[in-house]
């Protein structure tokens, strides 16, 4: 699925992010956070909240986690007492690669163009 | 808030419910928390598909195939164990094995298939046992470290009662084959005994040990490229154990009689390594196909 800005043609979702709804962008930002090493869900909330000025409820949280487990973008790993920390799992870090990749250049024509236009 | 949970399907709460609880209980309870774990609460009753059994329960799947395979093995192992006493005495061997050249091939192909299923099944089993116990230990997870302990224990007395018996019998005066003492018999009975209860419950501690275990998915697929070459080898050894027990009955029947597996034993050999193989290759077939779905969910 893509959508357009002018020519440019900005793919969007394309690696299993598409369909999630309201999760989508709580499933990017748990992907990006576990891009930086596993986490369980309260280390999550707090480096997200830390990385990206947003604080994400637990329901989010386990709403997006579900959905992204199922896609096998991360995966569990054994529990620390009740806490259980996930990881990216490699198609997990091909889909947020190309997430990110999508939103710096969909930054970089916007910002040229707002140069352009509004100096 | 840990009451809030129960607004939550049965499914995720045996999914989630643990670590969730234990997120509930970092999180200052504010409205916003209470209206987004409501809300939450609602969209995994109205997408009850999200749930993650696709990956979650075929990791389990896959943990129960491999340990259907380390079953399978074992049976398979009391065979082989039979079948290695096959060119026992070699005084009968030796002449018949020198007059068809192919029954040696056949046993070395058997026994070799057998060495390399085992040196397979340690290579995949080992790690997921030694994480199992380590992520026990830390947690204190009971019901992974007792039977764990139980299988030890086996093993350490199984070990120095053989040690003992091997000492007894050898220890008799005089050179050669000498005839069992009464004791002796006593000793060799009880270690019989000893051998077949100790598998039995051993195989059980460790195959309970590694599904209750805390192992990570990636091992546990992992594991599964082992657990088939196991499989291979299991089946390799049972079509020569199966061509070996046909060629003796054709060509050299004399051996039936003579030798310590000969004759029924021999039959028995292949019933149970077939048994064996069946379990595994269920085991196998089970395992891929979780596999594949895991895949296919990740795709």
């Amino acid at each position: 699925m893509t959508y357009e800005i002018g020519k440019a043609e900005v793919p969007r979702m394309e690696t299993g992010l598409a369909d999630l709804g309201r999760f989508s962008d709580p499933s990017l930002l748990i992907l990006a956070s576990l891009a930086g090493g596993p986490k369980h869900g309260y280390a999550m909330i707090e480096d997200i909240e830390t990385m990206a000025s947003v604080r994400l409820g637990p329901g989010t949280l386990y709403g997006a986690l579900a959905r992204l487990e199922q896609r096998g973008l991360i995966e569990p790993l054994p529990a620390e007492e009740r806490r259980r920390p996930y990881r990216l799992t490699g198609v997990g870090v091909v889909a947020l690669r190309e997430q990110l990749t999508s939103l710096e250049s969909f930054a970089t024509t916007g910002l040229r163009r707002l140069a352009a236009s509004w100096g | 808030m840990h009451q809030l949970l129960h607004l939550y399907p049965q499914k995720w709460r045996t999914r989630y419910g643990d670590e969730m609880a234990a997120l509930l209980e970092a999180c200052p309870f504010t409205p916003f928390v209470l209206l987004d774990v409501l809300l939450g609460a609602l969209d995994a009753h109205l997408h009850p598909d999200i749930l993650p059994e696709g990956v979650f329960g075929m990791t389990k799947r896959i943990r129960s195939a491999e340990i259907a395979i380390f079953c399978g093995f074992v049976i398979f192992g009391v065979a082989f164990l039979v079948l290695l006493r096959l060119p026992d005495p070699l005084a009968s061997w030796d002449p018949a094995a020198a007059a068809h050249p192919e029954l040696n091939v056949l046993y070395r192909t058997a026994q070799w298939a057998g060495y390399a299923g085992l040196l397979a099944l340690l290579a995949g089993g080992t790690p997921l046992v030694l994480v199992a116990l380590k992520r026990a230990y830390q947690t204190r997870q009971r019901e992974v470290l007792r039977p764990l302990a139980v299988a030890t224990g086996i093993s350490v007395v199984y070990v120095a009662y053989s040690v003992v018996v091997f000492v007894v019998v050898s220890s008799r005066p005089g050179t050669g084959v000498r005839p069992l003492r009464p004791m002796d018999e006593w000793l060799s009975l009880i270690w019989l005994l000893f051998s077949c209860v100790g598998l039995v419950v051993g195989t059980i501690c460790v195959s309970l040990a590694v599904a209750r275990g805390d192992v990570g998915a990636s091992l546990i697929r992992l594991a599964l490229i082992p657990a088939a070459i196991t499989t291979l080898c299991i089946a390799v050894s049972l079509g020569a154990t199966a061509t070996l027990t046909t060629l003796i009955v054709n060509e050299a029947p004399g051996l039936m009689d003579s030798q310590d597996s000969g004759g029924v034993f021999l039959v028995a050999i292949v019933g149970f390594m077939g048994i064996a193989l069946a379990i595994a290759l269920a085991g196998l077939v089970r395992g891929l196909r979780a596999q594949g779905a895991t895949r296919g969910a990740a795709a």
